[in-house]
């Protein structure tokens, strides 16, 4: 069969009847993993066989008359930094090479208590650092709609996956647009759900003040299955909220108050991507939306305020990667600890994650410590007042996810040059508002995003402005892989 | 009224070998030299903070639900799952690099 | 000869909770002393990456308790910080401890605890997790690997910091013993256990550099490493530069640690992944109404109610096993001062918890017989003896061995005169001199056990007087 004749939306009711074999749709998926993820380069690892046994015990289920999940049958791609037990997790990085966590990440654990289907581990900047997935320890991953380009990143393999047929949906994870750049560059939905909203138990920490776990995908009513599976307390993260998931009221757009904001249009926007979002906006105007301009003048210090706080966090994580207990083993022979150490971790870190690490101690260092982190947890409040204030007058803030078009893989930015194409998105990240990013146009074959943030735990103002943005359709696919 | 900027020196070649023995990377001269170099740079942009007026920063919001805590009662360990991680062990114990 | 220079000593105590049954952040059992290596450990403690900590709601409840009885004042909202650095039996490359700087909240500051009536002044109260543990494969020298064991990481610390308030080795350790005991009064520790408590300590002569000795690893230590290091000061004197030094417990000598380990620099900032610890005035008052009472408040309470001498108080309170025995026999019956002055002269904490434990009804028995001269308070004690030695009912004993006063004042004015045609003179001395008289009165009971020391006072004061007339 084709998995793409099939709605993803519509595949957990169809395999419950019984009129859609979980096992071939699982097992078509993986046809064209096979047939497309050498070119692609999605997937790290993929579960052939896990996958199809987890299939067929649905499908004995349903046969049986029993009660299925709610994500039966959905091939789930599942980013590398997020753990499941007995699938190697890395984050791209070779220096947890041979990491088999012992446990599953809770996303995952809800996600396969409702019947989705893990077809493997996806691809992603080391760690999370990065917005192209060029920075990974074992190849990069390409944009399904047009080879030359980068897909985003940090979750470029589970949004080339979903783009190219090779999931029905996928979990991503966001610190600053992981899932939002990506989502954006391979035209699919991607949510970074509120802080708080989804466990981050076993998903492997770059950020922690600033990450979620979140749905991707081309059909977005599948997103908003996914996220509710996800979402919700976790006794073992205790930074999630112990407030019920708010439900979609499936209401069109009428009357939403949209605010499109100013700074996001900025002059870093290359302006073909600036004309595309202006149309979405005109196309939420003609769904009875109330779009008016706002002006958020915090948001152009967002993106130092994330690299300095984003850095600092990360250096601190980091620090557990000595080869002592998991991943890369030390060096052998009898050196003293400090040079092993450090012999471990040059070789097992690529260079943006090294970058980050001598920032962030820089930063959190005796005599820069007030200067700069003290300083950006400061702005960082400034930037959430500032949120606050404006949705009392506004329901939904958008603008482009991404200010340019994917770029080249041959291109090769500096490092500030890479960090300042985030701009957009990382500011719902420090507020910890929920955003999602959602296809609403292209330039040639090349897809532009528009992000949508929207106030605290209102996910689902997001997913129905989604799901109306879309259409029954779902996303385009590239035409590269039918 | 706008803050003064504070001074600030960019990144020297022995900051860099303070950060990499303090993060314990190793680098070699070349690759102190660049990161030397893009240190610089990214501490420049992060400078732009230096005119930001924070003395009106709100006080973090209190959190609005009471902090999840744990019962002090007690779940079997799990030592078989995360010995077997481990790359070097000898018997029971987790192998290191000498500390001495 | 030159004065010597004042000493000045601050102390930092870590303290495990050996109450808890868990970690400070995760599930596993705090109970891994008796474990093999890595046996108590999961995901969470190990340090693997994905895991998160959860705060163990005991550990708060019984830091909070060990501030209240240091008189500190528990901070309503304090936080999590990250302290960075690197070893191998450090699990995650960072300790999640708190802090006073930085922006950071400890968990209770300002208290005091009060030594042989001086004051030392708590600086700050903090709630952190252990690190594992380190042997070596081979000898220390010759090893080329270190071997780690993660069944300590993770259990609950509560580290208490003092202003440098100590003068000598001997009263550090004054004030250790001290802190130990209201610990374990509260319930929340037992410093007996190996490594419960460890300490830290800076020392500075007037003058010179403050000078930090780490690793002291069990209070006997304390006050050898002091010494020595006030020794070493001294005789140095002018070269104590500002350093960290290790006590070298099989050596018994403070050395200096390299210079790579002395220029740490921690980074702290505050735990991402765990709230804040909120503890405002009504937690704080259910804390204070669950703490066990700590020695030095209740030996004030039973001055105040039952009227005990201070000294005697403070010694009952010393002793929790007393404290509570007596407060049983107090609500059977009023005699306080005598049931006190009883127990804390002739009983022990196991004469009233063990097998054998005297009933309180017993005692009280015994006591009345003393109080209405039936028996001799000497008499009263060789009973207690016995019944703590067989488990028998003191009241049998005295049935048994027959024992009861001499009420006789006859037969104790003819002791008396015995006594004063063996020694010439002693009467007359008796009567010039109170000591004399005592001495008098005990020659006396000597000849006679179970005559009344109040009825031969009398009786020998009446002869006193006879013959003066």
């Amino acid at each position: 069969m084709d998995p793409l004749s099939v709605k993803a939306r519509q595949v957990p009711s169809l395999v419950a009847g019984g009129s859609l074999s979980a096992e071939e749709y699982v097992a078509s998926i993986l046809e064209r993993v096979e047939r497309l993820d050498g070119r692609i380069h999605a997937y790290l690892q993929v579960d052939r066989e896990g996958a199809l046994a987890r299939a067929r015990d649905v499908d004995k289920r349903a046969r049986r008359g029993e009660r299925v999940g709610r994500l039966a049958g959905l091939g789930v791609a599942v980013k590398d930094n997020v753990c499941v037990a007995s699938l190697q997790a890395t984050c791209a990085s070779r220096v947890l090479e041979g990491f088999f966590p012992p446990y599953t990440a809770t996303a995952v654990e809800r996600v396969q208590r409702e019947d989705g289907i893990v077809i493997g581990k996806t691809n992603m900047d080391e760690f999370g650092m990065g917005n192209s997935t060029l920075n990974s320890g074992y190849g990069p991953t390409l944009n399904p709609w047009d080879a030359s380009r980068v897909p985003g990143g940090s979750s470029g393999g589970s949004a080339a996956a979903v783009a190219a047929g090779m999931a029905s949906v996928a979990i991503g994870s966001d610190t600053g647009g992981s899932i939002r750049c990506p989502a954006s560059f391979c035209s699919v939905v991607g949510l970074k759900p509120t802080y708080g909203r989804v466990s981050r138990y076993g998903l492997i920490a770059y950020a922690n003040s600033l990450e979620q776990i979140g749905p991707m995908g081309g059909d977005p009513e599948a997103v908003s299955a996914l996220f509710y599976a996800m979402a919700g307390h976790d006794p073992r993260d205790a930074t999630t909220s112990r407030e019920p998931p708010r439900g979609r009221g499936g209401a069109g757009l009428e009357g939403l108050r949209v605010g499109r904001v100013r700074e996001f249009f900025g002059e870093g926007a290359d302006p073909r991507v600036r004309e595309r979002v202006l149309d979405g906006c005109s196309r939420l105007e003609g769904m009875g939306a109330h779009v008016e301009d706002v002006s958020l003048g915090s948001l152009p210090h967002s993106l130092a305020v994330y690299y300095i706080i984003a850095m600092a966090e990360a250096s601190s994580n980091l620090s557990r990667y000595d080869g002592v207990r998991y991943g890369l083993p030390s060096e052998k022979g009898t050196a003293d600890w400090n040079s092993a150490y450090a012999r471990t971790r040059s070789a097992g870190f690529g260079e943006e994650v090294k970058r980050r690490i001598l920032m962030g101690t820089f930063v959190l260092s005796a005599g820069y410590y007030e200067a700069y982190y003290v300083r950006a947890q400061k702005v960082r409040e400034i930037i959430s007042r500032e949120f606050s204030l404006a949705f009392k007058g506004f329901d939904l803030l958008v603008g482009p996810t991404m200010p340019v078009l994917p770029p080249r893989v041959g291109d090769e930015p500096t490092p500030l040059e890479e960090y300042l194409i985030d701009i957009n998105t990382v500011a719902a990240n420090l507020a910890g508002l929920p955003a999602a990013s959602v296809p609403c146009g292209y330039e040639g074959n090349l897809p532009v995003g528009m992000q949508l943030i929207a106030p605290r735990f209102r996910e689902d103002v997001l997913l129905d402005a989604a799901v109306a943005l879309v259409g029954e359709g779902g996303a385009p696919r590239p035409a590269e892989a039918p | 009224m706008p803050r003064k900027p504070e001074p600030r020196a960019s990144v020297d070649a022995r900051q860099v070998e303070r950060l990499a023995d303090l993060s314990r990377l190793s680098l070699t001269p070349q690759e102190a030299e660049r990161f030397r170099g893009e240190l610089s740079t990214i501490l420049d942009y992060f400078a732009a903070l230096d005119g930001v007026d924070v003395s009106s920063a709100p006080e973090p919001a209190a959190p609005e639900e009471q902090p999840w805590q744990r019962e002090d009662v007690a779940a079997p360990s799990t030592p078989d799952d995360v010995l077997r991680c481990v790359p070097e062990k000898k018997g029971r114990y987790v192998r290191a690099p000498r500390v001495f | 000869m030159q004065a010597e220079a004042k000493v000045r000593i601050g102390l930092e105590v870590h303290c495990q909770l050996t109450a808890l049954r868990t970690k400070l952040f995760c599930a596993c059992s705090s109970d891994y002393r008796s474990s093999e290596p890595n046996e108590k450990v999961c995901p969470v403690c190990f340090g693997l990456p994905g895991t998160l900590p959860v705060l163990n709601a005991k550990a708060v409840e019984y830091a909070a308790m060990i501030a209240l009885a240091l008189d500190c004042s528990v901070a309503g909202r304090s936080l999590f910080y990250r302290k960075n650095y690197f070893y191998p039996d450090l699990p995650k490359g960072f300790q999640i401890s708190q802090y006073d700087k930085a922006g950071g909240v400890p968990l209770a500051s300002s208290g005091h605890l009060e030594v042989e009536g001086k004051a030392v002044r708590i600086t700050r109260i903090q709630l952190e997790e252990d690190p594992g543990k380190l042997t070596y494969e081979g000898t220390i020298d010759r090893s080329s690997h270190s071997l780690v064991d993660y069944n300590r990481a993770g259990i609950a610390l509560v580290e208490i910091v003092t202003e440098p308030d100590l003068e000598d080795a001997r009263g550090a350790k004054m004030f250790l013993e001290k802190l130990r005991s209201l610990i374990e009064s509260l319930g929340v520790s037992d410093g007996e256990l190996d490594g419960a408590m460890r300490c830290d300590a800076n020392i500075s002569l007037a003058g010179g550099a403050r000078v930090e000795v780490k690793n002291i690893s069990s209070f006997k230590e304390v006050e050898k490493a002091l010494n020595y290091e006030i020794l070493r000061q001294r005789t140095f004197s002018g070269a104590a530069s500002s350093e960290t030094r290790h006590w070298d417990e099989r050596r018994s000598i403070t050395i200096a640690m390299r210079s790579k380990e002395e220029e740490q620099d921690y980074r702290y900032f505050p735990e991402p992944d765990l709230p804040p610890i909120l503890l405002g005035a009504a937690a704080v008052d259910g804390v204070r109404r669950s703490m066990p009472e700590v020695a030095d408040s209740k030996a004030a309470r039973f001055a105040r109610e039952y009227g005990l001498s201070p000294q005697l108080a403070r010694e009952l309170a010393a002793n929790k096993a007393l404290s509570a025995f007596f407060e049983e026999c107090a609500r059977l019956h009023t005699g306080y001062q005598e049931m006190a002055g009883l127990s804390v002269s002739e009983l022990s904490a196991e004469d009233v918890t063990g097998e054998r434990a005297v009933a309180p009804a017993d005692y009280v028995e015994l006591v009345k017989m003393v109080e209405s001269d039936a028996i001799t308070r000497a008499q009263a004690k060789e009973a207690l003896r016995e019944a703590t030695r067989t488990g028998r009912p003191a009241r049998e004993v005295v049935r048994s061995k027959n024992l009861s006063a001499v009420a006789d004042e006859g037969a104790i004015a003819a002791v008396i005169e015995r006594v004063a045609a063996a020694r010439p003179g002693s009467l007359e001395e008796a009567a010039r001199d109170k000591k004399a008289f005592s001495f008098f009165v005990g020659q006396v009971l000597k000849e006679e056990p179970k005559a009344q020391p109040a009825i031969v006072a009398r009786l020998l004061a009446s002869r006193l007087r006879a013959k003066k007339t």
